[in-house]
């Protein structure tokens, strides 16, 4: 069986990722894979870094930062990049009070509100708190599963850390620099001595760059983690799950395979739907030609909506 | 003869003074130098972290802002060196006295 073939895959990875474009059924195929690991017995966490959310409409539950549970042995988050860019910006402006003349308190202030609208701040957000739930994979949870937003944005946020990594490497070499220089004019200059002492800047850029190169790491670790493509026999989710996959294979991201969702039945009595139905024949040879045995499901359109516990125990079934 | 001794020993003092003149002078120089440019590299590893300030976006902006409990002292200062930047050149003549 097929669906034998997604769990056999999969299921010795701590985290899997599900992507694809817009619309395809990433978090149906997420929310079934995730609660065929709880069933199997796996403590397993899904969590959505869409910023448009659907993982608690599946689940008809209201979800939010803070793990809810969802089954015996199964837990939700949506990531919220407001709330965590609030608490990282609130920490900031709690360190900022005192201290400082009125002129810079205001200027930082102004910058800090700018902060939220800054570009890229949003991807920040979720990443950082990425980051954190890497930690609890193997301690808090035995299984993570990523509904992600659709392929651009998290190509952009998967590409994050390479990006910062080398941002950070500059700042790291400058800081040093400096650093060294004052050493040495400190020699006629006591007041230098004071500015190279103690060093929180240093502290927090090699920090964070540790936390950027774990992130890497994690991503890169096929024993660990992996990535699967949802897609539906069509033009454009084809066309860019192709390319979604040569970029984390070049990036040395594992893609695991692909889930092809929204099949249409055999019998078909319409003359309308038949003729679709051979269109979409045409696109399932063109998935087969382009990923043959990396083709890991193929799930039929459904004549019900995935909504609500009940269809999402039938979809989960189908994995198992 | 004690005013021969005295002339040569005047003199080896002079070329001795001298000399220390010259070399705690270059390197009085040098280290001046090394000051000026330390607190140079200071304000461009700045410009890396809060270049957005200034009006140029930065990839790094929302990471670096962890940074500011711990620079912003810095900044006022860096901000107003930024805008009265004129002519570089001038400035790296001034540090060699070139003028």
């Amino acid at each position: 069986m097929e669906g034998d073939k997604v769990m056999s895959v999969l299921v010795n990875k701590e985290i899997i990722f599900f992507g694809g474009k817009g619309g395809v059924g990433k978090t149906t195929c997420s929310s079934a894979y995730s609660l065929s690991l709880a069933r199997r017995g796996y403590k397993t966490l899904v969590l959505s870094t869409d910023p448009a959310h659907s993982l608690g409409q599946i689940f008809q539950v209201e979800l939010g930062d803070a793990p809810k549970k969802l089954d015996t042995n199964l837990y939700g988050i949506e990531i919220d990049p407001e709330t965590e860019s609030k608490r990282y910006i609130n920490r900031i402006r709690q360190q900022m009070q005192g201290s400082f003349s009125a002129n810079i308190i205001i200027e930082i202030q102004r910058q800090l509100d700018a902060a939220y609208h800054s570009p890229g701040a949003e991807e920040a957000a979720i990443f950082d708190r990425f980051i954190e739930i890497i930690d609890l994979v193997g301690t808090e949870y035995q299984r993570v599963v990523f509904d992600t937003a659709p392929t651009g944005h998290t190509l952009r946020l998967l590409s994050l850390p390479e990006l910062m990594d080398r941002w950070l490497q500059g700042m790291i070499e400058r800081r040093r620099n400096v650093k060294e220089m004052m050493r040495m004019a400190s020699v006629v200059d006591k007041s230098l001595e004071e500015r190279i002492k103690d060093d929180p800047v240093m502290r927090i850029l090699l920090d964070r760059k540790q936390r950027f190169e774990k992130a890497k790491e994690f991503l890169i670790d096929k024993k660990r983690a992996g990535f699967v493509f949802v897609l539906n026999p069509q033009q454009l989710p084809i066309l860019e799950t192709e390319k979604a996959v040569g970029f984390l294979e070049r990036n040395g991201i594992p893609v695991e395979g692909i889930i092809i969702n929204r099949i249409m039945p055999d019998d078909i009595d319409s003359e309308f739907f038949a003729k679709r139905k051979q269109v979409e024949d045409g696109y399932l040879r063109q998935i087969e030609a382009k990923f043959g045995d990396r083709i890991l499901h193929r799930i039929p359109l459904m004549e019900y909506d995935i909504s609500g516990y009940e269809s999402i125990d039938r979809v989960a079934k189908i994995f198992s | 003869m004690a005013n021969i001794k005295d002339t040569i020993k005047k003199g080896l003092k002079f070329l001795a003074d001298v000399n220390r003149g010259f070399f705690e002078g270059a390197r009085e120089n040098s280290v001046r130098i090394v000051k000026k440019d330390a607190l140079d590299g200071n304000d461009y590893f700045i410009l890396l972290c809060f270049s957005d300030f200034l009006g140029i976006p930065s990839p790094a902006s929302y990471y670096t802002l962890e940074l500011l409990p711990y620079m912003a002292e810095e900044l006022e200062g860096w901000e107003l060196r930024m805008a009265d930047k004129k002519d570089i050149l001038d400035e790296q003549f001034e540090k060699y006295h070139f003028h």
